[in-house]
């Protein structure tokens, strides 16, 4: 019996599925293999990236939209466990903020790129990346989103190690370390799961045979493994107690690599864990077992601990690195609540965090472009002379700390609200005051560089001369994120209604 | 269109409108254009509220007066109503934003809108030759703005809304000098700001969680029914939460510490906004804490009045030690916040014990007249002290900037003499001094006698039967734990607290105005200066002035209607229906207490000021508080911008590289690389000497053949050879096969050993 043989099980529209993941991935290989020559210059090369960035996008779009189909079944990789596809609302949410943070980031890199060596390279992996990410969250079964959870992992190394110093290639080697540790933890538990489970196809409350592992007798073991599945993917998500690898490969890249990878790869460990605990083992099953509590300390515990290191830290890219620790725990500590509330907040946070963080590295970005600085300090008086971009950076800075009207606010009101509502003796205030506490420390990491920018000099005011505003590429992607960040946080009734749905059907 | 949301949106609108058009234009004639429009716009925000007011209150007067409308839950009349009921924007901000209309609100924004014209105004003046106006309007209008939508909230979550807005758009009136001093005192006022902001939002969260609404009117039976049920504690958490952050901005003890610095560096229009109507923003947080989340309770009363008392002396003292005009007057401010704190911890007190008095048999308590009397003092000595106190600030910050304008220095050594001369200021000056100061026919007397009133009223209350009456009914309230001896010394220390305002206001008008500057010549130019305020700036003062007269000489007719229409609708208006009578203010004993703080006034001002701090004739006024109880710095900075970040950094440092470590361990010791092995020098000694031997042999051979010796350089290949080898049993010593290898010869060993015993 041929283990690869391919069912094609469908309709036109179900197998358009597949082309939003495909198609990036197809282009991605062949703009990597194609000699430079071919392009002649590097406007060409620019026009035809970004002619495959808007198709990619469009295609994901449409997927997106449920014009295409809802569910695929690729093929058997074994015996009942098929490759399989399904789209639902979860999938829905985390691809448009995908497609947004990649649309954004990648036309930045036009400009931003021009400074670095093997554009071709960068763009041709973030196009695969594109599309593995596609398939990851369109994924319906824990195997699919498993294969390519770990096909992330590895196509997503190149942006880390882009710039071949050793510096960049040591933070790739750890980034692939610790990934990798996290999935083979992953999958041990994924084996337990499935002796367990009737299907690992994702449903909503789970699929576990309550039955069968009441009378094994398993359901401690069955716990440590499901504990085991979260701290695994929890690295992606940078949890504490693997998170080491995110601060030192996410500056290591290039600014809008930085972004994608902050934004965006690190949603996937929370989208994995969203489906473990949501999709396949169901929140009621470790509701109130020393999983949640465990599970809810360690994010508190990354979530302070990320900001005050982001505090302490001096180098502006790597300060962001930190937070974005800190506010993945943000995330996890409301998954960890397990109630609708703390849900909501969670991908309320996903979003927002996607659409803040993409824009600080952005605007990092853009500082390191034109001053070749990376200390906070040096950034001394340069909200005068790039007003627009700091005017930008302090509206995305005011919603990652949730001061109102910016989103922040609204997914810290849920978040905390959830907490409050979990009835975990002393966990629910201590994980709500924690957020506040962190909301303190990074306006204290963030809020000195607008102030700085803005109203003090440097030491030698003639430096200043040769600055100025960045260019339209580089400048338009960071307001458009800052606009987004203060719609969402003036008007987030639409987004909290289609969340709300998600949780209602969850929990 | 609806007049509350015109009134919050409107200067925003407008601030952005005005950034947009003179973002670019620094030409002096464009600069007077935009301080024309801002007086213009707040001019039209003041119309709008004004016009609510009206409505309003003739809407009441229509229908009875006004203490009839404190018992009568629908005074407003249908047409009216869909003007001014609650109205909500639907999902902004993710509750949505709700605002309403009630006396006390319409009051204070009314008195927002007219400070912020009265600054305008001034400003025009003083911020004439000043490079980034633009920025200071634009941030005064979103203040101005945020403000309205503090005043105007119908629930907590627009409050704290608007409330995080102000905060952050009023730290540029603190920064906007752009000195270092500036940066410092803007440094303090952000992180209190942030970080009462906080605390602020963990009392929402927790008030959220456990009264399900955050609606004001709504609260308040929950409230009843959640410590009615044992939840107390959570709400007395959620209070203190945000009591410091409603405290911070109040500047009231602990939390007062960001006050000196920041009125003094901010620009003296925007330091008036700051005293008047910044620091009633918080007030007004605390009595809705007061009133709503812990409605008639005891213990809450008891430690605001506590707080209060703190507040009011420390402020005192540190106001009368104060060498610098702008400093005394922030401390001035510190210490009638107090004055207004201890106004709301004895409405929290004089609640609960009116509903206990209730509660006593079927008509209640006998004397239950006495205790609405209290209550009905406290709540309207709150009110109008609040009211006079943003008056006062206002005339005394605005002078203060036209002696900073005039003579550049705040200090009071500098300043010295200056208003000599100047009847217009210190006709201004002086009523405002005396008004705060509690001086009989000024509104200050007004406010303080009423508070006053009900500090002794409660003590004559607890000395009374009603405590025993208490007990005898079961009931376990707070006041029956009180001595009067505690509220005897509150007493008295109020009145000592109005000396000291006395005090450094006799001080402050001393050197202002009576006493000669050191520098002779310094003198005859302040002396000769006539033409140190533009009419704009005459007109904002005499607005300012001309309520403190008329609260003072007509307190029933002003006072007293103020205050019992920005009573309608307060929550506990329902039990409290007192029969108006009309309060003598001028009797003997209402006087009294006035003439007991005057009497220590002079006494503190003669002792302290004049014996003490003008010791040494040549050195003039010296600052007679130690450095080193600067709270501020060997405190608040000490521990949260150094002790505790030091302290989460190394503990987060050392939680950050756990795995980090244990991974490099793992590698230097059970896990470590195999040593490379190192570039071998060709060949050994042993290789050496034979391809040496070699080598001569050949050489011998060729010599006793007769051949041509040719150099073979055995050396040479031996050393390579010998690598080889060496290389190839490095391989084998690693690989898996030298184990098995090594297995076999042990086996080989073993056996031959077997054999041998054998």
């Amino acid at each position: 019996m041929p283990m690869f043989h391919l069912r094609i099980s469908g309709r036109m529209e179900d197998m358009m599925i597949l082309l939003p993941i495909v198609l990036p991935v197809l282009a991605g290989f062949v703009l990597l293999f194609l000699p430079d020559r071919v392009f002649g210059s590097r406007q060409s090369l620019l026009k035809v990236t970004g002619v495959s960035f808007i198709i990619s996008a469009f295609l994901a779009a449409f997927v997106i939209s449920g014009a295409a189909g809802e569910r695929l079944k690729l093929f058997d990789l074994v015996d009942d466990i098929p490759v399989y596809f399904a789209v639902d609302s979860v999938g829905r949410l985390f691809a448009a903020v995908i497609v947004l943070v990649f649309l954004i980031a990648g036309f930045y890199s036009f400009s931003y790129m021009a400074h670095e060596k093997n554009e071709k390279r960068y763009y041709s992996f973030y196009l695969i990346t594109f599309g593995v990410l596609m398939g990851l969250v369109f994924a319906g079964n824990l195997i699919t989103l498993y294969l390519f959870y770990e096909l992330m992992t590895l196509v997503s190394m190149p942006l880390v190690l882009h710039s071949g110093t050793r510096e960049a290639v040591m933070a790739g080697l750890k980034y692939l370390f610790y990934s990798f540790c996290g999935a083979y933890m992953a999958l041990f538990g994924i084996y337990f799961l499935y002796q367990y489970a009737d299907t690992l196809e994702f449903a909503a409350g789970g699929a576990l045979n309550m039955q069968a592992l009441a009378e094994s007798g398993n359901i401690q073991l069955m716990l440590a493994a499901v504990f085991l599945m979260l701290v695994g993917f929890g690295v992606k998500a940078g949890c504490f107690p693997l998170h080491a690898w995110l601060p030192t490969a996410h500056p290591a890249a290039p600014a809008p690599a930085s972004a994608f990878l902050s934004g965006i790869i690190v949603k996937g460990g929370v989208l994995a864990i969203i489906r473990v605990v949501f999709y396949c083992i169901g929140a009621d099953f470790i509701r109130g077992t020393w999983v949640q509590t465990v599970w809810s300390i360690l994010a508190v515990i990354t979530l302070l601990m990320g900001s005050s290191l982001a505090f302490k830290e001096k180098v502006f890219k790597k300060r962001l690195a930190y937070s974005t620790v800190s506010n993945l725990s943000y995330i996890l500590l409301g998954l960890s609540m397990l109630n609708r509330t703390a849900f909501t907040g969670s991908l309320l946070h996903v979003v927002f965090h996607a659409v803040i963080k993409s824009g600080l590295f952005l605007t990092a970005g853009a500082l390191i472009f034109n001053t070749g600085k990376t200390k906070v300090k040096d950034y001394a008086g340069l909200g005068k002379k790039m007003p627009k971009l700091f005017w930008s950076y302090t509206i995305v800075s005011l919603g990652l700390i949730g001061i109102p009207p910016t989103s922040g606010f609204i997914s810290k009101w849920y978040l905390a609200g959830g907490s409050l509502e979990s009835g975990m003796t002393g966990l629910s205030w201590i994980g709500a005051a924690a957020l506040l506490v962190s909301a303190l420390l990074t306006a204290g990491y963030l809020l000195p560089i607008s102030i700085r920018g803005f109203l003090t000099a440097p030491a030698d005011e003639s430096v200043l001369e040769k600055y100025h505003e960045p260019s339209l590429l580089m400048l338009v992607p960071i307001m458009i994120l800052a606009a987004i960040t203060l719609v969402f946080g003036v008007y987030p009734a639409p987004l909290i209604d289609f969340i709300g749905t998600i949780a209602a059907g969850l929990m | 269109m609806n007049r509350i949301l015109f009134a919050v949106s409107f200067p925003f609108i407008a601030g952005i409108l005005l950034w947009g058009i003179f973002r670019k234009r620094t030409s002096q004639k464009a600069l007077k254009l935009l301080s024309v429009l801002t007086i213009l716009v707040s001019a039209v925000e003041f119309a709008v509220v004004v016009s609510m007011l009206i409505c309003d209150a003739g809407s009441i007067l229509q229908q009875g007066n006004l203490w009839e409308a404190n018992q009568i839950n629908s005074h407003i009349v249908p047409e009216v109503q869909t003007a001014l009921q609650r109205i909500s924007i639907a999902g902004v901000g993710g509750l949505g934003l709700h605002f309403q209309y009630t006396g006390f609100r319409g009051i204070f924004g009314v008195l927002a809108a007219f400070a912020w014209f009265v600054t305008f105004l001034f400003a025009k003046e003083y911020m004439k030759n000043d490079t980034n106006v633009i920025r200071y309007d634009f941030f005064n209008l979103f203040t101005l703005g945020a403000t309205m939508g503090i005043f105007y909230a119908a629930d907590l979550f627009t409050l704290f809304f608007f409330f995080e807005i102000m905060s952050f758009t009023s730290f540029m009136w603190v920064v906007h000098r752009q000195t270092k001093e500036a940066f410092y005192a803007a440094g303090t006022y952000l992180g209190i700001a942030i970080a009462g902001g906080m605390a602020i939002l963990m009392g929402l969260f927790l008030v959220y969680n456990k009264l399900g609404t955050l609606y004001f009117g709504e609260m308040y039976d929950k409230a009843v029914n959640c410590i009615a049920e044992g939840g107390a504690a959570w709400l007395y958490a959620a209070a203190g939460c945000m009591f410091v952050g409603f405290g911070a901005k109040a500047g009231a003890f602990p939390v007062h510490v960001w006050l000196p610095q920041s009125y003094t560096e901010a620009p003296a229009p925007a330091t008036a906004l700051l005293s008047a109507i910044l620091s009633k923003t918080g007030v007004f947080g605390i009595l809705l804490i007061t009133l709503e989340v812990l409605p008639m309770d005891g213990n809450w009363g008891l430690f605001i009045l506590l707080a209060g008392v703190v507040t009011m002396v420390l402020g005192g003292i540190k106001g009368v030690m104060s060498d610098n005009l702008k400093t005394t007057l922030a401390y001035s401010s510190m210490s009638q916040i107090g004055f207004i704190l201890a106004g709301v911890g004895m409405q929290g007190l004089l609640s609960e014990m009116m509903v206990s008095a209730l509660s006593m048999g079927p008509n209640g308590y006998e004397g239950i007249d006495k205790v609405w009397e209290a209550y009905g003092a406290a709540v309207n000595g709150t009110l109008l002290h609040m009211l006079n106190h943003s008056f006062v600030k206002l005339v005394l910050f605005l002078t203060a900037g036209i002696v900073f304008a005039q003579a550049g220095s705040y200090e009071l050594n500098k300043v010295r003499g200056f208003g000599r001369k100047k009847p217009f200021l210190l006709a201004a000056f002086l009523l405002a001094a005396a008004g705060v100061g509690g001086i009989p026919l000024l509104n200050g007397y007004v406010s303080k006698t009423l508070l006053h009133e009900s500090i002794t009223a409660y003590t004559e209350l607890l000395k009374g039967d009603m405590i025993e009456m208490a007990a005898v009914a079961g009931q376990n309230t707070v006041y029956m734990t009180l001595s009067p001896m505690l509220l005897k010394a509150v007493e008295y220390l109020f009145l000592f607290s109005g000396g000291l305002t006395i005090a450094y206001m006799t001080k402050l008008f001393a050197a202002l105005f009576v006493e000669e500057n050191q520098n002779r010549e310094l003198q005859i130019a302040y002396e000769q200066k006539k033409d140190y305020a533009s009419v704009w700036s005459r007109l904002a003062i005499v607005l300012c002035v001309l309520p403190i007269p008329l609260i003072g000489l007509f307190p029933n007719a002003v006072a007293d209607s103020a205050a019992a229409y920005g009573c309608v609708q307060t929550p506990l208006r329902d039990i409290w229906y007192s029969e108006h009578e009309t309060v003598h203010y001028f009797t003997m004993k209402n006087l009294s207490g006035a003439l007991i703080s005057i009497i220590a006034g002079i006494a503190v001002y003669f002792l302290i000021v004049r014996l003490w701090m003008l010791r040494k004739k040549e050195e003039g006024y010296r600052s007679l508080y130690p450095a080193w109880l600067d709270m501020e710095k060997y405190v608040y900075r000490a521990v949260f911008y150094t002790a505790v970040p030091f302290a989460l950094g190394i503990i987060s440092r050392i939680l950050d590289s756990i795995v980090d470590t244990i991974v490099v361990i793992l590698r230097k010791t059970v896990y470590r690389d195999r040593e490379l092995p190192h570039e071998l020098p060709e060949g050994n000694r042993f290789t050496h000497r034979i391809g040496y031997s070699i080598e001569q042999i050949r050489r011998l051979y060729c010599m006793i053949m007769k051949k041509d010796y040719k150099p073979k350089n055995y050396e040479h290949r031996l050393a390579i050879k010998s690598t080889d080898l060496f290389e190839n049993f490095c391989i084998i010593e690693r690989s898996l096969s030298f184990g098995l290898f090594m297995f076999c010869v042990g086996l080989g060993l073993t056996m031959i050993y077997l054999l041998a015993v054998n």
